[in-house]
C-alpha cells in the first residue's frame, strides 16, 4: 500500500506517527490483536464453554411461575386404567400422572393439549433412564369435571395430570421421578402465521416426587400431597 | 451523459428491455393462473344445471329429482312458526360402469337459492334438527358410496316462509369431491 | 459542486431516506391491523345483523355455581351467564357460533366447555331459525375488583377465527350485573315455539 501524498503537517507527532504505522507490516498488526485478545479472554476464564448452573430445585408446595403458567406441583402416580377417558395405553407401558394446580398467567386462553407444543412442553419426566417429553405426552386432563385437553382461561385455576406414557420396565426400578418445569417464550407469527404462541422450552427448574399409585385418574389416593384448595373428586 | 449518449443508450438496451417486459408478464401471468385455478379448482364454482325432473348423468350415476313435498308450520305442526318444511327426493341410478367398480359416488346435498329479495343463500339438511323427522322407509338419507343398485335420496329442509318472489330460484345442490368444481344444480319448481 | 458540497448532500439525502424509511416502517399498517373483523354493535336487548350472523344478547347475569345435569361447577370461580339467540343469514353450512369471548382490559375469556349440556358455544346455526341458549365464562374470582369490568365487551362470531369476517360486540358492565348464587343451565333450544 502506497502512502498518501502527506497533508500539509499540522503537528509533528501526528505526521510522525502515522508515517510510522505505515511501515509496520500488516502481519504484526494482526498477530498483535490477535496477542491481546487472547491474554484478554484469560481474565474471563478463557476460551472453554461456561459451566450452566443446575436449575434450581423446587420444594414441595412451592409454585413454578412463568410468564406462561403458574404451576403448583401435587403427588406423582401410575395409573392402572385410563378407561375411564378412552385412552389406550401402548402394550409395554404403563401411564404416569403428575398432578398439579394450574392457572394460566397469561391473557389468552390456552388449550392444555398433548398434541402440540403450548401446554404440553411446560413439563417433563425423568424415571429412571427414560425420559418423557411432549413426544410422550399421552393427555392432559383436568381431573375435576373430568375433561381431556381442557382451554385453561387466563387467571383461572384448574386442577390437572399430565398423563405420560412410560416403559413398564423404568418405573418398576426407581421409586420416584424427577419433574422438570420449562419455561417458554412467547412468539408472535410474521408474515406466513398469525397470531401468538408460546415455544422455545428452556429448562428451568426440577422437582423430585415419589411415585405413588391410583387404580383410576379419578380415584383418591390414600397419601396425597397437594395444594390445599384442590377438591376431592366427586 | 450528453442527451445523445442517453439517448443511445436507450436504443441499445431497448430489444433487452422489451423481453424483460414480456417474460415479467408471463411470469405474473401464469403463476396468477395457476394459484385461481387451484383455488376454484377445489370449490364447487362449475354449476352443470338441470331442468325440474330431468335426468342428469354426473359422476358416474344419472340423478333426477322425483318428488318434491313442500308443507308449512300450519300443515307441520314440528316445525317453528313461519318456516315452510321442504323434503326432495331424488332417484340415483349408478352407471353401468360404476355398478362394476363399485365406485358409486359419495356425495353432499344442500338447497341453494339465486336472486331474491335475500340475495343468495345455503341451507343444510335439516334431518338433525328436533323435528320430530325420521327418514321415510325405503329411503335413503345420505349418498350411498359403493351402492350396488339405484336408490332414492330423501332430503329434509327447513326454510323460511316467504313470498314466493322473495325466496330466489331454488336448486338442489349435489357435490361429489371427486367431480369439483363442477356439480350438478337440480332446479326445484317454483312456488 | 465541489466534491465536499456533493458529499455532504449526499448524507443528508441518505438520512432523509433513513428517516422516512423508520417513519413508514413504524406508522404502516400491520396484518393485525388490517386483519381486524368488522365490528358490529349489538347492544344488550336488541337484535343485530352481520354477514353471516344475526343474533340478540338477551340478558347477563353473575353466578358463583353453575349446575347442569351431569356436572357441577366448584367453587372459586366467577361464572359470567349470557343468554343470547343466534341464527345464521346467508348459509347454514359450516354455520356455527365458533367464536364466544368476553374481553375484560387485555385478557380474554373464551366460553367455556365445561359444562356437559349444550350451550350456544359452537351451536349449530339455521337461516331464520334462532338457536336461543346460555353462554358461560369462567372467569377469575376477583374478577369484579378489576377496574376494566365495568367497561367488558362480549364478542360473537360465526368462525372460530373472526379475522376480516363480521363480528357482534356488546358491551357489559359486569359490576353492574345480578349475583346469582347458583345458575342452572339448560340445553340451547332451536327455534322459537
Amino acid at each position: 500500500m502506497t502512502a498518501p501524498p502527506a497533508p500539509p503537517a499540522r503537528s509533528k507527532p501526528a505526521r510522525w506517527a502515522r508515517v510510522a504505522i505505515d511501515r509496520v507490516p500488516t502481519k504484526w498488526l494482526v498477530t498483535g490483536a490477535t496477542g491481546v485478545f487472547l491474554i484478554a479472554t484469560a481474565a474471563f476464564g478463557g476460551l472453554a464453554d461456561a459451566e450452566t448452573p443446575a436449575p434450581p430445585v423446587i420444594a414441595h408446595g412451592e409454585t413454578f411461575s412463568s410468564p406462561q403458567l403458574a404451576l403448583t406441583l401435587g403427588e406423582a402416580a401410575v395409573i392402572d386404567s385410563l378407561d375411564e377417558l378412552y385412552l389406550d395405553v401402548p402394550s409395554g407401558h404403563r401411564a404416569i400422572a403428575v398432578f398439579a394446580q394450574a392457572s394460566n398467567a397469561w391473557t389468552r386462553p390456552q388449550l392444555a393439549t398433548a398434541a402440540e407444543g403450548g401446554i404440553g412442553e411446560v413439563l417433563a419426566l425423568r424415571v429412571g433412564d427414560e425420559r418423557a417429553g411432549a413426544g410422550e405426552l399421552l393427555a392432559i386432563v383436568r381431573t375435576d369435571d373430568p375433561q381431556v385437553s381442557p382451554m385453561l382461561q387466563p387467571g383461572v385455576a384448574a386442577p390437572l395430570a399430565f398423563i405420560w406414557a412410560v416403559p413398564a420396565a423404568s418405573i418398576d426400578a426407581a421409586g420416584q421421578l424427577t419433574v422438570e418445569l420449562f419455561t417458554q417464550r412467547l412468539h408472535t407469527g410474521t408474515v406466513t402465521a398469525s397470531g401468538q404462541w408460546w415455544t422455545d422450552p428452556a429448562l428451568a427448574a426440577t422437582m423430585t416426587l415419589p411415585i405413588g399409585e391410583r387404580a383410576t385418574l379419578t380415584a383418591v389416593a390414600v397419601a396425597v400431597a397437594v395444594a390445599p384448595d384442590e377438591e376431592p373428586a366427586p | 451523459m450528453s442527451a445523445r449518449q442517453q439517448h443511445g443508450w436507450w436504443r441499445r438496451i431497448a430489444l433487452a428491455l422489451a423481453l424483460a417486459a414480456v417474460l415479467l408478464a408471463a411470469t405474473v401471468g401464469i403463476t396468477s393462473w395457476k394459484e385461481w385455478t387451484d383455488y376454484f379448482g377445489l370449490r364447487p364454482t362449475q354449476p352443470i344445471p338441470v331442468d325440474v325432473a330431468a335426468e342428469a348423468e354426473f359422476a358416474g350415476a344419472t340423478w333426477q329429482l322425483v318428488d318434491l313435498l313442500a308443507g308449512t308450520s300450519d300443515d307441520v305442526a314440528s316445525i317453528p312458526e313461519g318456516t315452510t318444511m321442504l323434503l326432495a327426493r331424488v332417484q340415483v341410478t349408478p352407471g353401468a360402469e360404476t355398478l362394476a367398480d363399485g365406485t358409486a359416488p359419495g356425495c353432499r346435498i344442500w338447497l341453494a337459492s339465486q336472486g331474491g329479495a335475500h340475495g343468495d343463500r345455503e341451507w343444510n339438511t335439516a334431518a338433525q334438527r328436533p323435528i320430530g323427522y325420521v327418514t321415510s322407509a325405503g329411503y335413503e338419507a345420505s349418498c350411498v358410496p359403493g351402492a350396488t343398485a339405484p336408490y332414492t335420496l330423501e332430503v329434509p329442509f327447513i326454510v323460511p316462509t316467504e313470498p314466493a318472489g322473495d325466496t330466489g330460484a331454488l336448486s338442489l345442490v349435489v357435490e361429489v369431491p371427486e367431480q369439483l368444481p363442477e356439480h350438478l344444480r337440480l332446479a326445484l319448481p317454483a312456488g | 459542486m465541489s466534491r465536499v458540497r456533493a458529499g455532504l448532500l449526499s448524507a443528508a439525502g441518505l438520512a432523509v431516506l433513513l428517516v422516512a424509511t423508520g417513519f413508514v416502517a413504524a406508522t404502516a399498517p400491520r396484518e393485525a391491523d388490517w386483519e381486524q373483523p368488522f365490528a358490529i354493535d349489538a347492544p344488550l336487548g336488541e337484535p343485530a345483523q352481520g354477514r353471516n350472523i344475526a343474533a340478540t344478547v338477551h340478558d347477563a347475569a353473575i353466578a358463583e355455581r353453575v349446575v347442569d345435569r351431569r356436572w357441577r361447577s366448584g367453587e372459586g370461580s366467577t361464572w359470567v351467564v349470557v343468554d343470547a339467540s343466534a341464527a345464521a343469514v346467508t348459509s347454514e353450512i359450516g354455520a356455527l357460533l365458533g367464536h364466544a369471548a368476553l374481553v375484560v382490559g387485555d385478557r380474554v375469556y373464551l366460553a367455556s366447555t365445561r359444562p356437559s349440556g349444550l350451550t350456544l358455544n359452537g351451536a349449530s346455526l339455521s337461516i331464520g331459525v334462532p338457536t336461543r341458549g346460555a353462554l358461560l365464562f369462567e372467569l377469575p374470582a376477583d374478577v369484579l375488583g378489576d377496574p376494566a369490568a365495568a367497561a367488558a365487551r362480549l364478542e360473537l362470531a360465526v368462525k372460530a377465527d373472526p379475522r376480516l369476517d363480521a363480528m357482534l360486540l356488546t358491551p357489559i358492565d359486569l359490576t353492574a350485573l345480578p349475583v346469582l348464587p347458583e345458575y342452572v343451565l339448560d340445553d340451547a333450544e332451536w327455534g322459537e315455539r
